[in-house]
C-alpha cells in the first residue's frame, strides 16, 4: 500500500517514559489498543497514568473494536513542513471510537478520487505500515466502509 | 463574610505597544522590543519604570521578568508570574493574574507584557524544529497536522456542521478586523482593505480558512501596566478598571485538542460564566469586544459561548453591520485585531480594549463604558477579562 503521506514527517516517539509505547506497539500488531482502568473501567484517552475517574495507578491496554465515525476533519491545502511541499492537498480526520465514551483518534483519511468525507460517516482503520532509518512503526489511518458519492 | 473578589480594586494605567511589522521585519531584537513596549506603557501612565514590581506573562513568552528587572533597574522584584500553556489562551489570564497580585497586595506595578519575533524565532504556520517530537504531537505530526490552523480547523468544521454555518459568515468577521483597521494607521493592514473577491481568491490553507480568516505572523511587543485602583486615579489616564476576569477549562476540556466533551465550542464557556458573574455584568451590557481572533471561526464560537447568541443564531447575528463600530450591536476588534492590526498572542487585543473604555479607539463604540476581552479560544487554558469605566464601579 502506498503511504497516504510523502516520507518524511516525523516518527512516533516514546519520549514519556513509555506511556504510549503500547499504543504503538499494538498499531505494529494492527491492534487499536486503548488503556482501561481495571479497577472502574473507565476508557481513557489521551493516554494517562492514572484513571482520572477513580485515581488508580491501574491502567490496562486493551485492543477496541476497530471501526469508528468521522467527528470532523479538515483537507489542508497549505503545506507546513518540507516534506509536504508540492505533495497537495491531504485530509485529517478526527475518528470517534463508539462506545468508548468521547475516545477520538487523528488519522489520514483514505478518500476515493471524488469523493468527500462526510461528517458521521463509518471508517475503518487502515494500518499503514513504515521502516525509516531501521526503526519500523505504524501509522493508523482511516479508509471509508461505504464510499459516497457526495460532491 | 465579604465576599471574594477583585472587581474594580486593580485597573489599567497604562499602555504600550511597538511598531507593528510584519514576520522578520523588525531591526530590533525581541528583548528590545519588550523593554520598548513596556517603557511605552508606563510613559502613557505617567509612571516610572522603577516603580513597576511585578511581571505577569503567559505560555511561550521568552523574556522573563529578572532579565526585565534588572535591565529596567526597578526598585524591588515582588511579582514573577506566568499563565501557563494555552498560546494566546492565557493573554487575558495574564491580565487577571497581574490583577490578582495588585487586589491581594503582593505587588503594586505589574507589568503584563508579550514580546513575539516570528521572524527570529520561527512562524507558527510552519512546522519549526521538528526533528523530534514530543507529546500530544506524536498522535498529530506524523499524519501531517502540524499548525493551530490545521487543528483548529478540524473543531470548527465539526461547528460548522452541527450550527449549519457558511463561509459567508467567517467572512465577516474577518471583514469586521479589516474594517476597523482602515482606520488605523498603526495596523499592518492600514490601507490594504480587504473585499469579498479578494477574500475568496486568497488560497486555503486549511478547509475552511482561507488565508484571510488566519491571524497574522508578526514581530511585536506589547505591555499593560496594572496597578491598584486607589493609585490609578493618580496617574495620567483614566483608569480602565478591571471588573471581572477569569481563566481555565471545563471537565476534562484539557484532554489535548482534540477531547473536549464540549468539541463543538470555543472551550470559553466556563470562562465566560466566572467573568460575568464577578463583573457583575451580562453580555447586553458590552459595548464592545475584542475577540482573539487566531482564526475567524473561532470568533464566531466564542461570541456564542460567551452568550451574545445562541449557536445555532450565530448566522444571523454575524451580520457584518452588527460589528462594526460605532453603531454595529456589536461591534468586534476594533483597532483591526489579529487578523488586521498585529498580532502578539493577543495582547493587543487588551490595548484596544483600554482605549474603548477611555474613550480614545479610533473607531470608538457607541458604548464604552463596558469592554469585553476574549483570549485565544479553543486552546486550553482559555481567559477573558472585563474592563470598566468609573461609572461601572
Amino acid at each position: 500500500m502506498t503511504p497516504l503521506l510523502p516520507s518524511g514527517l516525523p516518527i512516533p516517539q516514546d519520549d514519556r517514559d513509555g506511556l504510549y509505547t503500547p499504543f504503538w506497539e499494538g498499531l505494529r500488531h494492527h491492534e487499536i489498543r486503548v488503556p482501561r482502568c481495571e479497577h472502574c473501567g473507565t476508557w481513557q484517552w489521551l493516554p494517562e497514568w492514572f484513571c482520572a475517574q477513580c485515581h488508580q495507578q491501574d491502567m490496562r491496554w486493551q485492543a477496541v473494536a476497530a471501526d469508528g465515525q468521522l467527528h470532523s476533519f479538515t483537507r489542508v491545502w497549505h503545506p507546513t513542513h518540507p516534506s509536504l511541499h508540492g505533495a497537495g492537498p491531504y485530509y485529517v480526520g478526527l475518528i470517534a471510537l463508539p462506545g468508548l465514551s468521547g475516545i477520538r483518534m487523528i488519522g489520514n483519511l483514505a478518500m476515493p478520487e471524488g469523493n468527500i468525507p462526510q461528517i458521521g460517516q463509518s471508517f475503518a482503520p487502515l494500518f499503514e505500515d513504515h521502516v525509516r532509518d531501521g526503526h519500523a512503526y505504524t501509522l493508523l489511518q482511516w479508509s471509508p466502509v461505504t464510499p459516497n458519492n457526495f460532491q | 463574610m465579604t465576599a471574594r473578589t477583585m472587581r474594580g480594586q486593580a485597573a489599567v494605567a497604562g499602555i504600550g505597544h511597538t511598531t507593528y511589522y510584519k514576520h522578520g521585519q523588525s531591526p530590533d531584537n525581541e528583548f528590545v522590543m519588550a523593554m520598548k513596549a513596556i517603557l511605552a506603557a508606563c510613559a502613557d501612565a505617567g509612571l516610572s519604570p522603577r516603580e513597576i514590581d511585578g511581571f505577569a506573562s503567559f505560555g511561550n513568552e521568552r523574556n522573563d521578568p529578572v532579565r526585565l528587572a534588572a535591565a529596567l533597574g526597578i526598585n524591588e522584584l515582588r511579582f514573577s508570574n506566568m499563565q501557563w500553556r494555552g498560546g494566546g489562551g492565557g493573554c487575558a489570564g495574564a491580565i487577571a493574574n497581574a490583577a490578582a497580585a495588585v487586589s491581594s497586595g503582593l505587588a503594586d506595578c505589574v507589568i503584563v507584557h508579550r514580546a513575539l519575533c516570528q521572524g527570529a524565532f520561527g512562524r507558527y504556520g510552519q512546522a519549526g524544529g521538528y526533528g523530534a517530537i514530543a507529546g500530544e504531537a506524536n498522535f498529530e505530526a506524523p499524519y501531517g497536522l502540524f499548525t493551530f490552523a490545521q487543528k483548529g480547523a478540524i473543531r470548527f468544521n465539526r461547528f460548522m456542521h452541527d450550527y449549519n454555518i457558511g463561509t459567508e459568515t467567517l467572512f465577516n468577521v474577518a471583514m469586521a478586523s479589516y474594517h476597523h483597521a482602515q482606520s488605523n494607521p498603526d495596523a499592518v493592514m492600514y490601507g490594504k482593505p480587504l473585499t469579498r473577491d479578494r477574500y475568496e481568491a486568497a488560497r486555503m490553507i486549511a478547509e475552511p480558512f482561507r488565508l484571510f480568516d488566519c491571524c497574522m505572523e508578526n514581530d511585536v511587543a506589547v505591555a499593560v501596566l496594572v496597578v491598584s485602583a486607589h493609585k490609578a486615579r493618580h496617574l495620567r489616564r483614566a483608569p480602565a478598571y478591571i471588573l471581572g476576569a477569569a481563566s481555565g477549562a471545563g471537565h476534562m476540556a484539557t484532554t489535548g485538542l482534540f477531547g473536549d466533551p464540549d468539541y463543538a465550542s470555543s472551550a470559553t464557556a466556563p470562562v465566560a460564566r466566572r467573568v460575568y458573574d464577578m463583573a457583575q455584568v451580562g453580555p447586553a451590557d458590552v459595548g464592545s469586544v475584542q475577540a482573539y481572533e487566531n482564526f475567524t471561526g473561532a470568533v464566531v464560537m466564542s461570541l456564542a459561548d460567551h452568550g451574545f447568541y445562541a449557536r445555532e443564531d450565530a448566522e444571523d447575528f454575524l451580520q457584518l453591520g452588527n460589528l462594526i463600530a460605532p453603531e454595529g450591536k456589536l461591534p468586534i476588534n476594533t483597532a483591526g485585531g489579529n487578523l488586521a492590526e498585529c498580532y502578539s498572542h493577543g495582547l493587543g487585543l487588551a490595548l484596544e480594549a483600554v482605549r474603548q473604555i477611555r474613550g480614545t479607539a479610533r473607531c470608538q463604540a457607541r458604548r464604552s463604558e463596558v469592554a469585553l476581552m476574549i483570549g485565544g479560544p479553543m486552546v486550553t487554558p482559555t481567559s477573558s477579562v472585563i474592563f470598566g469605566a468609573e461609572a461601572t464601579l
